[in-house]
């Protein structure tokens, strides 16, 4: 059952459960834009994109998966591994899995992880743990 | 050396857009003061970016890993920094203006030269 948002409700999110393959573009104005933005120290402009976008690449895949990160839901952890080094102007394949959903003091933690593959190589691994509202709208979770 | 960056609401902004989360408490000041942080939090990936562009510089870091404890929220226009440390470099905190701990993370496999 979703709820009115969109979203999947949490007793959707079982684990095990995997959602994808979704194509994820990197294109060279997301690769200009976030490197300019977000790793100024590096040169390199819309050819080569900086390894930390795969945050925002993540949070894309959720997003297609079940609508998106709900109101009120709190990123507690990350963990990132790198594989080889996306093309640009090429999609990315990513598939998320829900990999734990634990109730702790009351409140819900899920944990989904994302692989990103492109020509059938690994680009990265991303997992990300939220504590996940029991509501869905802003104000009604803390 | 101290690495710092100012988490100004251009940064939020632009996270959102190029990460598709629009989530309230990230843009909408009069929702974000609902919440228990009374005002509105930059999205926790964007603090880390100061290190994530500072150590590895654009170089994707192929076959290494980095796991993230978001300790605490990073307000729009605070600073946050880090300062490698000689003694466990793989190992940091990003700490806000205040001093206090928002983010603590370590990388698995050599760090590459800077520069």
């Amino acid at each position: 059952m979703s709820t009115p948002g969109g979203l999947l409700a949490l007793a959707e999110l079982s684990i095990g459960k995997r959602f994808g393959p979704h194509s994820v573009a990197v294109t060279r104005d997301f690769c200009a834009n976030w490197n300019a933005t977000f790793e100024p120290h590096a040169t390199n402009g819309s050819d080569v994109l900086g390894p930390g976008s795969v945050s925002a690449l993540i949070l894309r895949v959720a997003a297609l998966a079940y609508g998106r990160i709900p109101d009120g839901a709190i990123l507690a952890k990350q963990w990132i591994r790198w594989g080889q080094p996306p093309m640009v102007d090429r999609d990315l394949a990513a598939n998320l899995t829900i990999m734990a959903v634990e109730i702790k003091n009351g409140r819900p933690w899920v944990t989904f992880q994302v692989d990103f593959q492109q020509d059938e190589k690994d680009v990265a691994l991303v997992s990300m743990t939220w504590l996940w509202p029991t509501e869905t709208r802003l104000g009604e979770t803390r | 050396m101290k690495y710092s960056l100012v988490i100004d609401n251009n940064l939020v902004l632009a996270f959102a857009e190029l990460s598709g989360d629009f989530n309230a408490i990230h843009i909408d000041e009069a929702a974000a003061r609902k919440t228990r942080f009374g005002q509105r939090i930059a999205h926790g990936p964007v603090p880390l970016t100061v290190v994530v562009g500072s150590v590895f510089r654009g170089r994707w870091p192929t076959g290494r890993e980095m796991t993230v404890k978001y300790v605490a929220p990073v307000a729009i226009g605070d600073e946050v920094s880090w300062t490698p440390n000689d003694i466990t470099p793989n190992k940091g905190e990003i700490v806000n203006s205040a001093g206090q701990v928002a983010i603590l993370f370590e990388i698995e496999g050599a760090l590459p030269e800077n520069g």
